[in-house]
């Protein structure tokens, strides 16, 4: 049976997104763990326990998937592609977290099935903001579409 | 004035005029020559008399005989261009064969007259050379513009992702440092992380603008009429403009305009205004214009500018009150972009301490 962690699932390539994202949940009171791709195919080998992720049940998917769309290897609207092409995880909530402010990003990300869109300010008293919200909305107000483990 | 007699017409014309007998079993005779004629196949009238086309055209007499004999045939005037190589050169004649009819309404020969085109028909050629020149150019230009666009396109969107990135670590990892090592720095070196942190959100300002200027250019115009009067006063209702400061719009202005983009030309106009006038006693600022002549104007009573600055005023990034107000530099070269693409202009006028009025137009006048 399908079923959800707490896991944050994160993909980012950038080493500096990464730290400040972690510090913006640590300011946030977010305490989930917090799981990181930095790229495309890792995350995918995440959710699917393939590759360098061999060996995890993939009946098991993260609470919340925070997407950076320019990601090395496969592209970040590819991996959402995946994700909602894949019966176990097409249900999973994804948000894309991303610097892009172009319309076409947004609008793709739509249309690929985003749960949400935000952009990553560069304000990072706004990012913190920016991430209690979204914490708050995704890992606590929303009910998951699958039961918790 | 005596009537001019046709002879001389005939002689002087430099048109070539013939006339030729036809005959059932051979080539048509030549009958009557005019000097222009005869100078064009490089012999004496009186040589061609009495030769046939055969004679004289040599294998170029057959398509002559044939329209000549379809002229007879038809009774009506036939016209037609060709090519013909005659001793004096090669040349293009555009000819004329009407019938010649005798009393008892019998056929008897055609009358020719054969202008000589070639200049035209040459110049017609190198009008449709250079025509197709220029076709081929434009499309080699538009294919390299396109390049151009989409490489800006590609560049844009890099800088709005690739240069944000880095700017989020500046800010970011300052504030770290503030928060979590505040007591390791001294009040000075506060400031300065402050200073960072301040400079990397101008700087995301700044890519804001650019961006939204770069997207000026790429999107397309879209024509509307547009009740300016109403969109002055709904731009200035968005601005934080505060109780202190006048606003007044002159009633009826109307414009055939996009209005996307003359929103963003009030906004800049109208907010600069609103900034510049921050310090006068009585701040005042109009929107006035002359429809007919689509030319708009924003006045205020600010501070103004030296009018030697008016001209540099368009250009991104040049700030002549950068020491005193905020900004990015970028509005008026917005504004610019915008009337621009309407076919219009901007300029402005101001002295120091004597308000400022901003002019643009859309095109010129309807």
């Amino acid at each position: 049976m399908i079923r959800h962690s707490n896991t944050i699932l994160l993909v980012e390539d950038n080493v500096d997104d990464v730290e400040l994202t972690k510090r913006a949940f640590a300011k946030s009171h977010i305490a989930n763990e917090v799981v990181v791709a930095p790229d495309g195919q890792t995350a995918l080998d995440y959710l699917k326990g393939t590759g360098s992720h061999a060996g995890r049940d993939p009946n098991v998917l993260p609470a919340l998937v925070l997407l950076d769309l320019n990601l090395p290897l496969i592209d970040g609207l590819d991996v959402l592609r995946e994700i909602r092409s894949d019966p176990r995880t097409r249900r999973v909530p994804v948000v894309i977290l991303t610097s892009s402010r172009e319309e076409r990003d947004r609008l793709a990300g739509y249309d690929l099935g985003a749960n949400s869109y935000v952009r990553k300010p560069v304000d990072f008293n706004e990012f913190v903001e920016a991430t209690r919200q979204l914490g708050l909305y995704w890992l606590v107000l929303n009910e998951k579409p699958h039961p918790e483990e | 004035m005596p009537a001019l007699p046709y002879e001389a017409i005939y002689e002087l014309t430099s048109d070539a005029v013939y006339e030729l007998e036809l005959h059932d079993d051979r080539s048509p005779v030549f009958v009557r020559v005019n000097p222009a004629a005869a100078r064009q196949l490089g012999r004496a009238s009186r040589e061609v008399v009495g030769l046939s086309l055969a004679e004289v055209l040599g294998e170029q007499a057959g398509d002559t005989e044939r329209r000549a004999r379809e002229c007879a045939r038809t009774r009506a005037m036939v016209k037609a261009t060709r090519a013909v190589r005659l001793p004096t050169g090669d040349a293009i004649f555009e000819t004329t064969l009407v019938p010649r009819v005798d009393d008892e309404g019998r056929v008897f020969g055609v009358l020719g007259v054969a202008r000589d085109v070639t200049d035209r028909a040459d110049a017609e050629r190198a009008l449709r050379e250079a025509n197709a020149e220029l076709e081929r150019r434009v499309e080699e230009r538009t294919a390299e513009l396109r390049a151009t666009v989409t490489a800006l396109e590609s560049f844009c969107y890099s800088v709005s992702h690739d240069l944000r990135t880095p700017l989020r670590a500046i800010d970011g990892f300052s504030r770290a440092l503030l928060e979590d090592h505040r007591s390791a720095l001294d009040a000075k070196g506060q400031d300065y992380l402050d200073r960072v942190c301040r400079a990397a959100r101008r700087m995301d300002a700044i890519i804001d603008a650019l961006l939204a200027l770069s997207r000026l250019d790429r999107a397309e115009l879209e024509l509307a009429r547009v009740d300016v009067t109403a969109l002055g006063r709904e731009v200035w209702t968005d601005l934080d403009h505060g109780p202190r400061t006048t606003f007044d719009a002159s009633p009826g202005l109307v414009a055939e305009a996009d209005p996307r983009l003359l929103r963003v030309v009030l906004e800049n106009l109208l907010g600069n205004a609103l900034k510049f006038t921050r310090d006068a006693s009585t701040p005042r600022v109009e929107l006035g214009g002359d429809s007919a002549r689509r030319h708009f104007w924003v006045r205020d009573n600010g501070v103004g500018f030296d009018p030697r600055h008016a001209a540099r005023l368009f250009q991104p990034f040049q700030r002549v009150h950068a020491d005193r107000f905020p900004g990015e530099g970028i509005g008026l070269a917005t504004v610019l972009r915008a009337v621009t693409r309407h076919g219009g202009r901007a300029w402005a006028e101001g002295a120091v301490d004597a308000g400022a009025t901003f002019h643009f137009t859309l095109g010129s006048a309807a």
